[in-house]
């Protein structure tokens, strides 16, 4: 081909790609980089249709300054922003022309906002009354001549009644106002929302609005911050812009350096422009045909040309190694001999590069579809431009003396290191994770992600959960549908929801809500009575009831609110869109709230309806992409093979030329895996790249060792993956996850392509052995020693695991589920109602074992889950893990002696039917077996991180109003508040013995808390003695034989005389039949009872003689939290003697004072209600009644049930006493998660952990010492004295605390 | 938040008649001219008040008390204790009401309400002594004392509508309003009686502020 032809094809080619690549355009929008269909772009568009929050909220610090100074600095900002150009709207303080217009938005509507239950208090004779003292009230005051007018129009107030409504519901946030600014619960802190003229997704790099916003923000006097949308779009736009600015600038400057440093010569990188701008042409050209690109794969169009230049580089070293006349022409000639000498390497390493480029454009994601056509085009223009302009260019610019390195013989240890390497890679591989959110690939700055945690902490509701979208052609069906839906989420336990409910009632609810209402006259005669006994004149209120009653006078729709600020509210909720109306409930998820619960009662509530959260989105990206992942490597490696084995058509140089692969992937992962870099769409796609390069660089190599040219070869593989790393390698540098993870990746697989390629490659093209025989020899005893493990663990799990006994066949019932969250299997059932679920079980021990673990195994998975999480947070290291529970197994060897008979019978019925994971472990049956023993070993773990420290009391006789003997209990145990939303209410009616009901677990055959049909109330508190703990039989399960066998007090004494318990424990019983109750104070060595007089407290210490002199159980009293719960309780016994019901048992049950009834920070350890109940119960043992509190601990309120209706199979609760201050529980509940945070948080996070805990938590000990520590480990002493003297003052809950903040006082200047 | 027109605290006056033509100091007597020209000395006034208001709708009189404060040009504070809990301010042109037992808050801008301003502005008339607003608004019959009176007639047919005549009171050294008697058209009365007032006390900065309503 001569020269001319070669330049008319290559400026062909140019000016078509060239046109092409001219047509290229870009966008910011994420939902891009998905696929068009499926449903995550899906939960994507509905992310940002109804989350890309396009208003900003704007702090300002006033913390330590007087109140008027931060109103005014908040008035003055506000006007300052208020003023700017770019923002519409600004509001920091309720406008008096708001109160206006919502009153006249309400007005006509009233009736219809006030939820039913309240209405019906309003309107009841007494509501009435009280309406009617507060209108006189203002009647009295200085308006009251005008107000008389507007007294007559609505004389029971009920505007003000929905006003109220509306203030006091709130939605997800928590702003308060003062002096009608909005400020945070604090009151330090003053917010404003701005909203923008621009909406967030129009925010570019550098966008104006944020420098003005700064610019604004800076002027304030005190300290003032944003968050919003518009400042993570604009975060991550320039994010991806600097990224992909710094890698192509860095990236090119390493690239002359690597040409200027390997060469001796900057001619290659002139020569290598030619074949280059090809490749650079096709790449634009590809990105424009592929429609708008991301900035995501804009940033590798600049890695890109780093991988095409290796061609050049190839053909450059060879024909710099070839004799050559002297002039262009005889440079030429070389050229081209050059390029027919690598022309099968080249062929071979471009095509496979192109197919595994190729492969990614098959992908669904456009992300990687984007980066497979880019790649193809830069591989195939890199080809097309070396064999047309190469030679050429090399005959222009021509040739200095290359560096003649030694690299087809490196010595033995390098072929050792790479395999070293990679067999540690393949074992860090396990550890990989993937992060399949697509959200996280560009995700905004460290300080934004955590001023999100902050402000969603202070204010609630920022950082959303989740959604409920629903969608209908009309409206009114849209909020039928929501109602439905809030109302269910009402009872599901962690989940809190904000619709549009409270401003739009759908036409159902409303209709319902009218329904309700007594008629005209009958309210008529009500409003009456009231006001003639509160003095008002005969007639003065006629015709009230008539325009009270009346219909609204127009449609209460979005458009109602569009005067008033509440309109934004209503817009974030509701939205036209194609298929009519869209209405959306935001979902704010407590730490442990179960997505399939809640997804059943939304789709039971409103089947069309879709659950959208982030969390499983994510988990859906991880499978999806996973999924397609696998499969685009398998194509992958097929088509390599496919290829090498169409080449070599023999194993030895396929597996040399693919062992480059092998080992980039090993180091590739399990780099990745060591530095805890989760892998995400981007950088697996990379994986498929980096085949494609380790193959290249192997079939070089391989075909340079064949030609005997493996020194040039390994020289051009040394200088192509030190170009490709300049190019792809060099976006390790970026801050965009989705940008650094894939240019960490092609930097560890390159690196080992090029290492293996070097090392191992030359070698078995020669046939020579790989190891050394003494490593051999080191490496077949390691094998040989796993191998033994491995035998020496299944000898053990044969000794150690336990044998089922014999069963009898599996009951046959049909399973069925008649209604959400009932489940029925013959006559046994499982009820979810009020939030809690029921059981009822009946037959032989195995039919109550099958039909329980087919009924509630799912239950029980989650418990495990949970139960088994906490243990590997405790104890990292999977190999102490195996070694602990091993030793347990050891330790507490053969522990199903010490069962009865059926009650193993059930255990083995239960794990026949319940489904397992965790038989990796051990087999389940054994597994269950020694889970008995858990509340054992967790009562020996009293006040201890794993707490149990349960308070309760037995009453009777005189101390309660009907002389009903009580038994009310906490069951303190903080293993994980699923065991709280997950516990299980059981009745039990057994072929042998007592029918019974019992308040346990999912899987659990034991009782901590029950009561039998002969009226026997059995609870069991964590004791203290000296007596050793050993195996023996567990005391859930001699609680279980009290309340299946016992039905008196003396029947309960002789089988906890009989039975050889565990370890110590108080067991409370109480009969109200006979009207007698005794405390058993048991440990494995004696049983003392103690008769209750009337009312008797029990906390988690021994009283009788026999223990008096106990060590340990004087340790407990001295240092632990036992004493002053249990004088608090029997100061609350004696205030109320005599007035003992269930319903003042709650209450005590609920307490959290101190002794002397000082009131305790939140969550502190000596009240009786320490946010840690796993359970709460109040048991009427003569009424055969039980109250269960329900979740979160005491706050969710109580459910009660009855034994007789229970074990007749009817498990509908029959009363629920409602919740209180649940926000205040999982308040406790975040605060302690941050103090466990701060805990290992190095001093600086940990004292912002510590304050923002004591924000959730004030005054609390642990909280403020937390604070205390902090500021000491920084070398604040002087400021950590204050905060520890306030833990001292609050009071500390355990003696040692009190010892270690005395410490740190002593140590304080 | 809200603030329902209707609890306003619209005593007294109507802006309307402000553009009537005002009597002038000179058809006035000399007494009623030195009174007004006393009243408007005072910088700061405190008094406690009982209110007694007889309505048709109510078989007996309702009556209330609490404490009254007043700064010039134009705050003022009225408390009441009895029957209940109650605060309104008035602040420049904004406006609050507090009724903390029903847990009530309500704010108004008046500038935003110019229709209502002159009502609520009028308050401040009588307590002010402005004699030319007051001119401006009503009738004005002095009546020689001791106790000297003043009755007020609105000029305006609007004004009209919602008072038929305010008797003011004055005694005292230095001399105050210590009665006020309000006649609606419809015969309801209003009485308002001041006692132990305190004439230019130093008032508390907050005290015209809502959240002293709490405590």
């Amino acid at each position: 081909m001569t020269v001319k032809i070669r330049l008319a094809l290559s400026a062909l080619l140019l000016v078509l790609l060239g046109l092409l690549g001219a047509r290229l355009q870009l966008t910011d929008d994420l939902g891009s980089l998905l696929p068009g269909h499926g449903p995550l772009p899906r939960a994507l568009e509905l992310l940002q249709r109804f989350q890309v929050a396009d208003t900003l909220l704007v702090e300002i610090d006033g913390t330590g300054q007087q109140t008027e100074a931060l109103l005014a600095a908040t008035d003055q900002l506000g006007q300052r922003l208020d003023e700017s150009a770019a923002i519409r709207r600004v509001r920091w303080r309720v406008q008096a022309s708001d109160g206006v217009a919502l009153q006249r938005a309400v007005a006509p509507h009233a009736l219809d906002l006030v939820p039913g239950d309240v209405l019906a208090e309003r309107l009841s004779p007494q509501g009435l009354q009280r309406s009617l003292q507060g209108q006189l009230l203002k009647l009295a005051g200085p308006g009251g001549s005008m107000f008389e007018a507007a007294f007559l129009q609505d004389p029971l107030d009920l505007s003000g009644l929905a006003l109220q409504q509306l203030r006091a519901a709130g939605g997800p946030f928590r702003i308060e106002t003062a002096a009608g600014h909005f400020m945070d619960a604090s009151g330090q802190r003053a917010v404003l929302f701005v909203e923008p003229v621009a909406p967030a997704v129009e925010m570019g790099p550098g966008a104006p609005l944020m420098a003005e916003l700064q610019q604004l923000l800076a002027t304030c006097p005190l300290p003032a911050r944003y968050l919003g949308g518009h400042r993570v779009a604009a975060e991550s736009a320039q994010r991806i812009f600097d990224d992909v600015q710094r890698a192509a600038l860095a990236g090119a400057v390493l690239l002359v350096v690597l040409f200027l440093a390997g060469f001796r010569s900057f001619r290659p990188v002139l020569g290598g422009l030619g074949p280059l701008l090809p490749a650079a042409a096709a790449t634009l050209a590809a990105g424009a045909i592929m429609g708008p690109l991301h900035g995501i794969n804009l940033g590798f169009t600049a890695a890109l040309l780093g991988l095409s230049v290796d061609y050049w580089i190839h053909l450059y070293v060879a024909a710099a190694r070839l004799p050559a006349e002297p002039g262009f022409s005889g440079r030429l000639a070389a050229g081209v001999r050059a390029l027919r000498s690598i022309g099968p390497a080249l062929l071979l390493g471009a095509g496979s590069t192109m197919g595994a480029f190729g492969v990614l454009c098959a992908s669904s994601f456009p992300v990687l579809r984007n980066l497979g056509a880019m790649g193809l085009a830069a591989a195939a223009g890199a080809l097309l431009g070396t064999w047309l302009l190469g030679p050429l260019a090399f005959a222009l610019v021509g040739s200095r003396a290359l560096p003649s390195p030694r690299l087809a013989g490196l010595p033995r240890w390098t072929r050792l290191m790479v395999l070293a390497l990679t067999a540690l890679g393949l074992l860090c591989a396990a550890r990989s994770s993937f992060d399949g959110d697509p959200r996280n690939l560009l995700p905004p700055a460290p300080e934004t992600q955590a001023l999100e945690r902050e402000f969603s902490d202070r204010y609630g509701g920022f950082g959303t959960g989740g959604m409920v979208v629903l969608e209908h052609e009309r409206l009114g069906d849209a909020l039928d549908a929501a109602d439905r839906v809030q109302a269910a989420l009402a009872a599901v336990p962690g989940v809190d929801s904000a619709g549009p409910g409270l401003l739009l009632p759908g036409p159902a609810l409303r209709s319902a809500r009218r329904a309700d209402l007594p008629d005209s006259d009958e309210l008529q005669t009500r409003i009456d009575a009231a006001a003639a006994a509160l003095g008002f004149a005969p007639q003065a209120l006629a015709g009230a009831a008539q325009r009270l009653l009346a219909p609204a006078s127009a449609a209460l729709e979005p458009q109602t609110w569009a005067p008033t600020p509440l309109a934004e509210l209503t817009k974030r909720h509701v939205q036209r869109s194609a298929a009519g109306w869209s209405v959306m409930i935001s979902l704010v998820l407590g730490d442990e709230a179960q997505l399939e619960p809640t997804e059943a009662m939304v789709l039971a509530a409103a089947p069309q309806a879709e659950l959208v959260v982030p969390t499983r989105f994510a988990a859906q990206g991880v499978e999806q992409i996973l999924h397609e992942l696998l499969r685009l490597s398998a194509l992958s490696a097929a088509w390599v093979l496919l290829l090498l084995v169409l080449r070599y058509r023999r194993p030895r140089p396929v597996l040399a030329a693919f062992s480059p692969c092998l080992a980039a992937v090993a180091w590739t992962v399990g780099g990745m895996a060591l530095l805890d870099i989760p892998w995400n769409a981007v950088s697996a796609g990379g994986m498929v790249l980096i085949l494609g390069l380790a193959l290249d660089y192997g079939v070089f190599m391989l075909e340079g060792a064949r030609r005997e040219a493996a020194n040039d070869t390994g020289y051009a593989v040394i200088m192509s993956a030190l170009t490709t790393t300049a190019g792809f390698g060099i976006l390790a540098i970026a801050r965009a996850p989705a940008l650094y993870a894939v240019g960490l990746a092609v930097l560890l697989g390159m690196v080992a392509a090029a290492a293996t390629s070097l090392s191992l490659v030359p070698s078995l093209v020669r046939g020579e052995p790989l190891l050394g025989s003494r490593l051999a020899r080191w490496l077949t005893g390691l094998v040989l020693a796993a191998l033994l493990l491995f035998h020496l663990d299944l000898l053990a799990t044969q000794i150690f695991f336990l044998s089922p006994p014999a069963a009898p066949a599996p009951p046959t019932h049909e399973l069925s589920s008649p209604a959400p969250g009932d489940q029925r299997y013959g006559p046994n059932r499982v009820l979810l109602a009020e939030g809690i679920r029921s059981a009822y079980l009946e037959g032989s021990p195995y039919e109550r074992g099958y039909a329980a673990g087919l009924l509630t195994g799912e239950m029980d998975l989650r418990l495990e889950q949970q139960l088994l999480g906490t243990f590997a947070s405790s104890v990292p290291n999977a190999i102490a893990r195996f070694g602990i529970l091993r030793g347990v197994m050891l330790g507490a060897n053969r522990l199903d002696r010490h069962f009865l008979p059926e009650q193993l019978q059930e255990i083995h019925g239960y794990t026949d039917a319940a489904e397992d994971r965790y038989d990796w472990m051990a087999p389940a049956y054994t597994r269950k077996v020694y889970y008995h023993a858990i509340h054992d070993i967790g009562q020996a773990l009293v006040d201890t991180p794993v707490v149990m420290a349960c308070t309760g009391f037995m009453a009777g006789g005189a101390a309660t109003v009907d002389g009903h003997w009580l038994l009310a209990r906490n069951f303190d145990f903080d293993g994980g508040s699923l065991f709280d939303q997950e516990k299980l209410v059981v009745f039990m009616r057994p072929d042998d013995g007592i029918p019974f009901v019992s308040i346990s677990f999912a899987g659990m055959s034991g009782v901590m808390t029950g009561l039998n049909q002969e009226g026997l109330a059995v609870a069991l508190q964590a004791g203290a003695s000296e007596a050793p703990i050993r195996p023996g039989m567990p005391m859930t399960l001699i609680a279980r034989e009290l309340l299946q066998y016992a039905s008196s007090l003396d029947e309960a004494e002789e089988i906890l005389r009989q039975r050889k318990g565990f370890v110590s424990e108080n067991v409370l019983v109480a009969d109200g039949d006979a009207g007698e109750a005794a405390l058993f104070e048991v440990s494995p060595q004696q049983v003392a009872r103690l008769p209750v007089e009337g009312s008797l407290g029990v906390s988690n210490h021994f009283r009788t003689a026999g223990f008096s002199q106990d060590a340990t159980n004087l340790l407990r009293q001295e240092e632990n939290t036992t004493v002053p719960r249990l004088e608090r309780m029997e100061e609350l016994l004696r205030t109320h003697h005599g007035q003992l019901d269930m319903a003042r048992a709650a209450e005590i049950l609920k307490d959290r004072c101190a002794p002397g009834g000082k009131a305790l920070p939140r969550g502190h350890r000596w009240a009786m209600d320490a946010d840690i109940a796993t359970h709460g119960a109040v048991i009427d043992a003569s009424a055969r009644r039980l109250w269960v509190s329900r979740y979160p601990n005491l706050a969710g309120g109580f459910v009660a049930y009855d034994l007789e209706q229970g074990l007749a199979g009817q498990l509908t609760p029959v009363e629920v006493v409602p919740a209180q201050q649940v926000r205040r529980t999982l308040d406790v509940h975040r605060a302690r998660v941050l103090l466990r945070q701060a805990h290992d948080a190095d001093a600086v996070e940990a004292e912002a952990l510590a304050r923002r805990a004591l924000e959730l938590m004030p005054d609390h000990p642990q909280a403020l010492q937390a604070l205390a520590l902090a500021l000491d480990d920084q070398g604040r002493h002087e400021e950590a004295a204050e905060p520890a003297r306030q833990a001292l003052e609050a009071p500390p809950e355990y003696a040692h605390q009190v010892r270690e903040l005395q410490a740190l006082l002593l140590e304080a200047p | 938040m809200a603030l329902p027109l209707h609890s306003l605290p619209g005593l007294i006056l109507i802006a309307g008649a402000l553009a009537q033509a005002p009597a002038t100091e000179d058809s006035l007597p000399a007494e009623a001219v030195a009174a007004w020209q006393e009243l408007s000395q005072v910088r700061s006034l405190k008094a406690r008040f009982v209110q007694t208001r007889s309505t048709k709708l109510l078989t007996r009189p309702l009556e209330s008390s609490g404490v009254l404060r007043f700064q010039r040009p134009d705050k003022l504070a009225w408390q009441m204790e009895t029957p209940g809990r109650s605060l309104m301010v008035m602040d420049g042109s904004r406006v609050g009401m507090a009724y903390p037992d029903l847990g009530v808050r309500e704010e108004l801008d008046l500038a935003d309400q110019p229709e209502v301003a002159g009502l609520v502005q009028g308050m401040m008339v009588w307590l002010a002594g402005d004699l030319e607003q007051v001119s401006a608004s009503y009738q004005l019959q002095w009546q020689p004392g001791p106790p000297r009176s003043a009755l007020l007639t609105p000029r305006d047919e609007t004004l009209a509508a919602i008072i038929a005549s305010l008797e003011l009171r004055l005694d005292g050294d230095p001399l105050q309003v210590q009665h006020v008697r309000l006649v609606e058209p419809d015969g309801d009365v209003v009485e308002i009686a001041l006692h132990d007032l305190h004439v230019d006390p130093e008032l508390p900065a907050d005290a015209f502020q809502l959240s002293t309503a709490e405590r």
